[in-house]
């Protein structure tokens, strides 16, 4: 039998909504991939590639970048663990 | 080269960076000793140069610690023959306070405390990380190398460890959105 099986935007094998149910094909519904790449050119303005590609570093502000944001913050007082004694270093 | 003075500037951040990155603190200790210890034999060769010891050190680092995922079964060895060494030397150290014992005060003090859980669910966080976004970040703000420095410790252009700082910042929001971090 002729199982038609495709891969949406997300690289998930999923199973056309239209081929569900036949000839003992089942499983959980997937988006079609026509639809959900219509979905990502809808949200991200970019489609398929807007996913796998870097983001225009353009748009990376310092602020994006701070050290000192409430996430930081958190991380720096997570891991403010002491150091060890300096060893003896040989002469 | 004051090697007092780079200890105590590189390795609390070298210390906490391994540990971040997935060594256990006693494992951290470890390999930053034993990275200082590396440095003081390449000094003749470091006074000369204008290399940056800070980005050395935690590449000296990184290494060890590659090593020793290398060789586990070494590494286990080397461990019992320490264990047995401290014993027969009562474990001291030159100031009189052994290794294991300063650390396990270490670890006394911050068991309960807001850090340990904080640094509990960090770690986890950055595990679930992929590793080239993970090394960026917790090279920028843990290590607190400039962007700069971690371009060419990781040999990609700035503007891609500008990306991979970016990603890592957002998807820890998500892992953390519990925590309220904006």
């Amino acid at each position: 039998m002729d199982i038609n099986l495709n891969r949406n935007f997300n690289g998930n094998i999923g199973v056309r909504p239209d081929m569900q149910g036949i000839g003992g094909v089942g499983g959980a519904a997937e988006e079609s991939p026509k639809a959900s790449r219509t979905a990502a050119n809808l949200t991200v303005g970019k489609g398929v590639d807007a996913l796998s590609s870097a983001e225009p570093t353009a748009e990376i502000t310092a602020d994006a970048l701070s050290r000192d944001d409430d996430l930081g913050k958190l991380v720096n007082a997570a891991f403010s663990l002491s150091a060890p004694p300096m060893p003896a270093f040989p002469e | 080269m004051n090697i007092e003075e780079l200890y105590k500037t590189i390795a609390p951040r070298l210390t906490n960076w391994l540990v971040a990155s997935g060594s256990s603190y006693h494992e951290a200790c470890d390999l930053v000793q034993s990275t200082f210890l590396k440095l003081w034999k390449m000094r003749d060769d470091l006074r000369n140069s204008e290399s940056d010891v800070s980005g050395l050190a935690f590449t000296i680092a990184r290494n060890l610690r590659k090593n020793i995922a290398r060789d586990n079964a070494r590494l286990t060895f080397v461990g019992e023959i320490r264990d047995a060494d401290e014993g027969e030397q009562g474990g001291a150290s030159a100031d009189g306070e052994s290794l294991a014992t300063r650390l396990s005060t270490t670890d006394n003090q911050q068991s309960g405390s807001d850090s340990e859980y904080l640094r509990q669910r960090l770690t986890e966080a950055f595990a679930k990380l992929p590793p080239i976004l993970r090394e960026a970040y917790t090279l920028f703000q843990i290590g607190e190398m400039s962007i700069r420095d971690i371009a060419n410790q990781t040999g990609v252009s700035e503007n891609l460890v500008k990306v991979r700082i970016f990603r890592a910042k957002s998807k820890l929001r998500e892992i953390l959105a519990d925590l309220r971090v904006t």
